[in-house]
């Protein structure tokens, strides 16, 4: 489903972020990237919703390259793409009922849906009760699951984690993980960058190892550096 | 894009300008500020250039005839006259006539004539031009013709007064000019800045998958809106000051004439928030448009 090949990136001023990655990842796996702060785990996640474009490589995305996208199959790829960023990337003017419907405004649901769905979805995640409060009111957890709610509301086939575990405690963490295991048991495949050995350990999942852009493992279970 | 965009984009800038209550302020009141002053200048203009108008059409040409031609001569010289183009009206005026209005001026008749014997002046027309431009090339048509005495327009102090005024005329134009470029400059800054404020939110809308135009258009419609309230209250004070400013004008400098309040209401409002509603969004449309491509 996912394929980069030979894929560079290096930034402004000759940071070389990733270095000849390729890989595959399947339908419905679940794909933890770990490595240390700027071993090139956020770029790769960029790469996959063309926040970032490569130097040189491919990537493929049920077998369609990419690289290669006008304005209109961007949105499209990014509307098939549920992003959780570590720091919520929450609309502040928005509340959170409105934050998560935007998605679906966005696609162009009619009004009756999204007053049916983005209910439903909040109650899931355990935050209806905050549905009329701004991202500024609320904890660092429930702004995770809003930027969660928003991220999965319309069932994406992917779904990318930027360290989303990040900023919150341990049990919120897991609250959080039990979420993506659920969505990810329900076919979407998620790819999650992480440097969080213990919930890395405490599921048996695939684990792509990064140093200094390079992948030095990739196997399943537990972390592997 | 479907009808259900529509309807999610057009109450977004009124949610939006509510929300963002103090960049809404500051804005409208850069666009308030500005457009007054705009405004109360334009206007300032266009009354200084009326003035200047009147003042100008007053000019009139003295064509003084010569004493000795008779009547078919007169008539004759009369037709050439009125046929010269741009003479708006031709009066005729004898020399008694002439000496009357004279006496009206310096004292009675018999005195002025108990001083010099016999009345010295000559018949003559008294011409009007159409518009104050023409006024030097009919002085130049009438001197050529015959029977011609002399012709008097006040020489030399009449072009002095055409030059100055045309120099208020430039001046007045050159400021109008300067301080439109200079709101056009602060207006769409002011909006730039707020959009620039918001550029994250941009950011998340364009990975949650929001097309351009989903994104571009609450945006331009906020800055119409920014730009129409501003205008609007703009339009009312530049209104409010030119009716009390003339009331208080009129009763104490009874010589200058002003453009009448109903006058100016349409092209004040008209002008005022159309000018609004185009800074606004452009300057909006200019400041999205450099964070869109994410």
């Amino acid at each position: 489903m996912i394929d980069m090949s030979n894929v560079y990136k290096t930034y402004d001023g000759g940071n070389l972020a990733l270095k000849n990655i390729s890989l595959h990842i399947d339908n419905g796996e679940f794909v933890y990237l770990t490595g240390q702060s700027g071993a090139g785990k956020s770029t790769l996640i960029k790469l996959l919703f063309r926040e970032i474009m490569p130097d040189s490589g491919q990537i493929f995305i049920a077998g369609r390259s990419i690289i290669r996208l006008n304005n209109k199959e961007t949105v499209k790829l990014r509307r098939n793409t549920g992003v959780v960023f570590q720091d919520f990337r929450l609309m502040e003017n928005k509340t959170v009922f409105e934050n998560v419907a935007f998605a679906l405004k966005v696609l162009e649901y009619p009004w009756s849906e999204v007053k049916e769905i983005v209910p439903q979805v909040l109650e899931r995640l355990k935050i209806a009760d905050k549905a009329n409060a701004f991202p500024r009111q609320l904890s660092g957890g429930d702004q995770q699951r809003v930027a969660f709610a928003r991220a999965v509301i319309n069932n994406p086939p992917i779904i990318l984690a930027d360290e989303p575990t990040g900023n919150l405690d341990p049990d919120t963490s897991d609250e959080l993980m039990q979420l993506f295991q659920e969505f990810n048991d329900e076919g979407a495949t998620v790819i999650m960058a992480t440097h969080d050995k213990r919930i890395v350990n405490e599921r048996h999942k695939r684990v792509i190892a990064l140093k200094k852009g390079e992948i030095v493992a990739d196997r399943v279970g537990g972390w592997a550096l | 894009m479907k009808l259900a965009s529509f309807r999610y984009i057009l109450p977004e800038p009124f949610i939006s300008l509510r929300r963002n209550f103090g960049m809404t302020v500051a804005a409208v009141l850069t666009v308030v500020l500005t457009l007054y002053l705009c405004g109360i200048f334009a206007l300032l203009v266009s009354n200084i250039n009326q003035n200047a108008t009147l003042l100008e059409s007053a000019v009139e040409v003295k064509v003084f005839i010569e004493d000795k031609i008779d009547q078919d001569q007169m008539d004759a010289l009369s037709a050439q006259v009125k046929a010269i183009p741009g003479v708006a009206s031709v009066t005729y005026v004898s020399r008694t006539e002439g000496l009357e209005k004279m006496s009206e001026k310096f004292g009675s008749s018999e005195e002025i004539l108990a001083a010099i014997d016999t009345n010295p002046l000559p018949n003559s027309y008294t011409l009007k031009a159409e518009t104050p431009e023409q006024v030097l090339p009919i002085v130049d048509a009438v001197s050529k013709l015959e029977h011609v005495e002399a012709v008097r327009y006040g020489q030399g102090s009449v072009e002095k007064m055409f030059t100055f005024m045309n120099w208020v005329r430039s001046l007045g134009l050159g400021l109008m000019v300067l301080l439109g470029f200079s709101a056009v400059i602060l207006i769409s800054m002011n909006i730039r800045l707020s959009v620039e404020a918001r550029k994250e939110e941009i950011s998340v809308m364009k990975y949650v998958g929001a097309s351009n135009s989903f994104i571009v258009w609450p945006f331009i419609l906020e800055g119409m809106l920014l730009g129409v309230i501003g205008g609007g209250l703009a339009c009312m004070l530049v209104l409010f000051s030119y009716h009390m400013v003339m009331n208080m004008l009129l009763s104490s400098l009874t010589f200058l004439t002003f453009t009448p309040f109903a006058q100016i209401i349409l092209p004040t409002v008209g002008g005022m928030l159309l000018v609004g509603l185009l800074l606004g969004s452009i300057g909006s449309a200019i400041a999205v448009h450099k964070h869109i491509n994410v």
